[in-house]
């Protein structure tokens, strides 16, 4: 690549266009200013030959070509230099693994398929695998885990790998060919029977206790059993509970004011650091706006100021909301066929910053359970059967 | 070697060739710059040409081609 000069030529300039012409100076392009300044554009090889021209005022006003870029870079070198290196780092940066997640519920395989990862090659603070590469491991990890994993999929997003992993579902429902009877899980006494296979020994409105036969897997017929089915039904009876309540009579109770302040935050990992905002941190993120760049994270943040309200309960109050506790409490164990038949309170006291309450409930609830019963336990089976008869 | 003689002479352009534009003359093969002025050039080859007229200036001066612009009045031949 030629190097070229803009140079400015002030004097007789007939003269030295005569005197270039003798010298052998090729002159690319004359631009007259005036009768007595040109601006020529000369090969830089020939400037030289125009500097000798003692009687001629000669200037270097540009460059062209190679040397323009040779000026421009010694100009900028600098930031030219880190640009490079920032480049480099960027690109180094943005190649290396920050985070792996693995998509599943099973936590065994997962760790499995972490260290099988690791073995790989791809862990945190390792290099990016290119496609054929992760192809070829999903290929080694899905024969490896043949019979655990149906389908693997691994892909990059910035500096995360994400491994989705759908697990093999192993058929492992045996043929169920034992024998059940249905037994009390509690003792209670008995509202309803819902009897589906085997027969019913036990009557409404009697009391039964924990692990008493409920529903025989025997088909007796005079005195003799005829038969064994499993037994399959429904039992319910009342049944009693106890639930004690503490209640706090005093409580903190949270005020959102309308100020609302937007501050700036920068994220790196876990750490998150703010510039201005409430005080005692006394805010609540309700609007967020986030720059993903692997794990830092930077933006503008919205904060809602917040005021703790410190307030007390009336004794009546107190009770009546934990007795209202009791009952979710109970109603968290029931399904949706069984319900609280009655509530008394068996106990209250006062204990300064809290009140206990003791409630009884009486419920109605399902008390069957299948159990297996044993060939060796006819005999018991058939006795209970015929005593309550 | 009459044909090999027409290449090279396509190629290279050894022959002196003067053309002529509207206000504007290019010199290809000349010999030399006898003398410049705004009313007069005088450019060597075989023989001199003479060019003539007002605000006459060289736009571009190389070893083997001269661009001369200007209001051209005449261009004449000085054995």
């Amino acid at each position: 690549m030629n190097s070229y000069l803009y140079v400015s030529v002030k004097g007789n300039i007939n003269r030295f266009l005569l005197k270039c012409n003798k010298a052998k100076i090729n002159i690319l392009k004359i631009e007259y200013i005036s009768y007595k300044s040109i601006i020529i554009l000369i090969n830089e090889k020939d400037y030289n030959k125009i500097k000798k021209m003692i009687l001629f005022k000669t200037k270097v006003i540009n460059k062209k070509g190679l040397n323009k870029y040779k000026d421009l870079i010694s100009k900028y070198k600098i930031l030219i230099i880190c640009s490079f290196i920032g480049l480099i780092i960027l690109v180094l940066l943005s190649n290396i693994v920050f985070s792996i997640e693995i998509i599943s519920d099973n936590n065994v395989l997962k760790s499995k398929i972490y260290k099988e990862l690791e073995y790989y090659g791809i862990s945190k603070y390792n290099f990016k695998k290119s496609y054929s590469e992760i192809n070829k491991i999903k290929k080694n990890i899905k024969n490896k885990f043949k019979d655990n994993i149906e389908w693997i999929e691994i892909k990059e997003a910035g500096t995360k790998v994400i491994v989705n992993i759908v697990e093999r579902k192993v058929n492992n429902i045996k043929s169920d060919n034992e024998i059940y009877s249905v037994v009390a899980s509690k003792s209670g006494i008995i509202k309803n029977i819902f009897v589906e296979q085997g027969v019913s020994i036990v009557e409404k409105e009697s009391y039964v206790k924990k692990g008493d036969i409920l529903i025989t897997s025997d088909i007796i017929l005079n005195d003799e059993i005829k038969n064994r089915v499993s037994a399959k039904g429904k039992v319910y009876a009342e049944t009693w509970y106890k639930v004690r309540v503490e209640y706090p009579l005093n409580y903190k109770e949270i005020k959102y004011t309308n100020n609302t302040k937007n501050r700036f935050y920068i994220k790196f990992g876990n750490n998150t650091f703010y510039l201005f905002g409430f005080n005692n941190s006394d805010s609540k993120n309700i609007l967020n706006y986030k720059n993903d760049i692997g794990i830092f994270e930077m933006g503008f943040i919205k904060l809602r100021e917040k005021k703790i309200v410190n307030k007390k309960y009336s004794i009546k109050e107190a009770k009546e909301a934990a007795l209202e506790e009791a009952i979710k409490k109970i109603k968290t164990k029931l399904n949706k066929d069984e319900y609280i038949i009655g509530q008394n309170t068996l106990k209250f006291y006062n204990n300064g910053s809290k009140i206990v309450i003791d409630v009884f409930f009486s419920i109605y609830e399902e008390i069957g359970e299948r159990k297996v019963i044993e060939m060796g336990e006819e005999y018991d089976t058939r006795h209970i059967g015929d005593g309550i008869q | 070697m009459k044909i090999f003689n027409n290449i090279c002479n396509y190629i290279g352009e050894n022959n002196f060739r003067m053309i002529f534009y509207l206000d504007m003359i290019d010199i290809i093969n000349y010999d030399s710059i006898k003398e410049i002025s705004s009313r007069k050039i005088i450019i060597s080859s075989e023989k001199d040409i003479i060019i003539e007229g007002k605000n006459l200036s060289i736009n571009k001066l190389l070893n083997k081609e001269v661009f001369i612009i200007g209001n051209i009045k005449s261009i004449s031949l000085d054995e």
